[in-house]
């Protein structure tokens, strides 16, 4: 395992073809988890159409305000991510490994910042199953609506640990010398799927934090 | 195989463009819109999508199958959706003929 030399195996002709393959494969899994988290949009717009004061007002229990840090915290992560691809490309290893480390903080962020909703919203008692105290005409289907978003942002929250997890693997490997200019391909693939947790953030922010804010 | 990546410029464009899609929707959403309240949201996700899709993870720059890949993805999900809302959306009550 010699660092920074363009190794491939023998099923490929060369590096980059395997880097092609690889690289197919991640996005052929990223359409698959497009699908996982495609499922409980697609319950969201079933029950947000058949009922919509329910799912706005549950929507005003969220914290538009962290729920926007959040959206900048994860955005900003990706253009780190992105930075520290663009620095190995160039054949760059120190600051990549810091942009590395830098984007596993921003995701430790995220969940600390989404561990603060769930702990306020336990206080509010807006969690079904465990404390939920909402009365009123809406309260039966407005649990719906909460148990979408935990359902939604505790599997996000997980896909995010698996990236930080993930990050903070490729920067040790940066810092070790395991990639160069010319073989990169596991650190590009952690970027993809790093990324992909960014755009399913991007659309969970407008349907769980914007609805019936006017 | 190794095309030049972006400069780190182009990158901070990228990121101020994401900052400034996330708070026209946060902006947009404080107005009463009527239906377009429902679309501003999901449509604003969508390009801020694009942004990330397109500049980070350099779909265009990716070969054909890459972007097959990519795309039936987003098809497959728009398939789910538009069934599912095709039943919901034709169901009447029982008894009704």
């Amino acid at each position: 395992m010699s660092p920074t030399t363009t190794r491939h195996a023998e099923q490929f002709d060369d590096a980059a073809q395997q880097r092609e393959a690889a690289t197919f494969g991640m996005w052929t899994f990223l359409a698959t988890e497009i699908l996982f988290f495609g499922v409980l949009f697609a319950a969201y717009t079933v029950f947000r159409t058949l009922w919509p004061d329910a799912f706005a007002s549950g929507s005003r229990h969220t914290d538009l305000l962290l729920g926007s840090l959040e959206t900048a915290v994860l955005l900003t992560s990706s253009f780190t991510v992105a930075l520290a691809v663009r620095d190995i490309q160039l054949g760059g290893r120190a600051m990549a490994m810091w942009l590395l480390v830098a984007t596993a903080i921003l995701g430790v962020a995220f969940l600390a910042i989404h561990g603060v909703e769930y702990y306020a919203d336990y206080k509010a008692a807006v969690i079904p199953g465990i404390r939920y105290e909402e009365v009123g005409s809406l309260a039966p289907a407005k649990q719906l609506f909460f148990v979408l978003y935990y359902v939604t942002t505790l599997f996000h929250g997980l896909h995010v640990t698996i990236g930080v997890l993930l990050l903070a693997l490729m920067a040790r490997r940066v810092r070790r010398g395991d990639f160069s200019a010319d073989e990169y391909t596991p650190l590009e693939i952690s970027a993809l799927y790093w990324h992909l947790v960014d755009i399913v953030w991007v659309f969970v922010f407008p349907l769980y934090y914007l609805v019936g804010r006017s | 195989m190794n095309a030049k990546p972006p400069s780190t410029g182009a990158h901070l464009m990228a990121l101020a463009t994401l900052g400034f899609l996330l708070a026209t929707s946060v902006f947009v959403a404080h107005f009463h819109l009527g239906a377009f309240n429902t679309f501003a949201g999901p449509a604003i996700a969508v390009l801020k999508a694009m942004v990330i899709l397109f500049f980070f993870m350099k779909l265009g720059t990716g070969g054909v199958p890459i972007r097959f890949a990519a795309c039936f993805g987003f098809v497959w999900l728009l398939i789910l959706i538009t069934l599912t809302m095709g039943d919901y959306l034709t169901r009447m009550p029982l008894g009704i003929r």
